[in-house]
């Protein structure tokens, strides 16, 4: 059952209209309050930009829950991330034909107030 | 009362007071796709830090599918290679998987690095966390119905599941259950 989904949508009027061979950086965040209410965030850039996470410049949009994580206590594990996942996956239902690029896939333990420019130096 | 205050003691205090303004979030994963290679941080190969990868294609016949790495035109300045993935039409059959397989060198490496069980403590569970990633397609409309997921992970009856996924046409969803 759906927790909490933020993205974009015909009915909503924030459809993602992109150009083709064209780079954007994709990024999304979770926060959670004190009171245990879930923010998520989308963001969406034109090219190799940094994403500010506090603007709304890059934002496709936000929601946050109604109700806090797991009051009940019934839950125990995160994502099980842990034993490996899957990354940039097409269930290619479709005979159109394309290509996908995807680089610079970067992981955070906590919301960065900026989401930098890659390549990035260091770890 | 002497009011007097060094100008370094100063500085060091301020320098104090400021450090959780300037906090950084701290990255636990970082893939660059330099190349197929299952080490890390190798100039060829598909993780630069905090765990492993390999190319992910159960069956390429089937998928339809072909996974490649290729530096040529180059996302953006600087980045070098890139995972190009080349849809060739419909699938000849379901759920084969073509992309990579990230394997994390420990929880704190993962997506699960964002979760705390605090449910005892706070009253309820603790999710922090982010990710980023550079994209580009030849289609003038690559997120279908269902045809892309870029991460779809599953902590079962006792955990989250979240999901970065187009579900429609121009539609992108970010998804906790």
């Amino acid at each position: 059952m759906t927790f909490l989904n933020v993205g974009t949508s015909s009915s909503a009027g924030n459809s993602v209209n992109l150009v083709p061979n064209t780079t954007y950086r994709i990024a999304g965040t979770i926060s959670t309050a004190h009171t245990g209410l879930v923010t998520m965030k989308l963001f969406l850039a034109k090219g190799n930009v940094p994403i500010d996470t506090n603007s709304s410049t890059h934002l496709l949009a936000t929601r946050t829950s109604a109700t806090a994580l797991d009051r009940g206590n019934k839950l125990s594990d995160g994502f099980g991330s842990y034993a490996g996942y899957q990354f940039g996956i097409i269930d290619n239902l479709d005979p159109d034909t394309k290509t996908l690029d995807l680089d610079s896939f970067r992981l955070y333990k906590a919301v960065p107030a900026a989401f930098s420019i890659t390549p990035e130096r260091g770890r | 009362m002497n009011l007097f205050v060094a100008p370094h003691r100063l500085l060091a205090v301020s320098l104090i007071a400021l450090a959780p303004l300037c906090a950084k979030a701290e990255l636990v994963f970082r893939a660059d796709f330099s190349g197929p290679g299952s080490g890390t941080g190798g100039p060829s190969d598909i993780v630069a830090y905090g765990g492993t990868g390999r190319v992910l294609n159960a069956n390429p016949a089937q998928s339809n599918v072909e996974v490649a790495f290729s530096s040529a035109n180059p996302l953006a300045a600087g980045t070098g290679g890139y995972l190009q993935l080349t849809d060739k039409g419909q699938r000849t059959n379901a759920n084969r998987p073509a992309g990579v397989l990230f394997i994390p060198a420990s929880d704190a490496n993962s997506f699960d690095a964002w979760y705390a069980d605090t449910s005892a403590t706070l009253g309820h569970d603790t999710l922090n966390g982010a990710f980023d990633f550079l994209f580009r397609t030849s289609s003038h409309e690559p997120l279908g119905q269902s045809t892309l997921r870029f991460f779809d992970i599953n902590g079962g009856d006792s955990g989250y599941r979240l999901a970065l996924a187009s579900t429609s046409v121009n539609n992108l969803q970010f998804t906790l259950h």
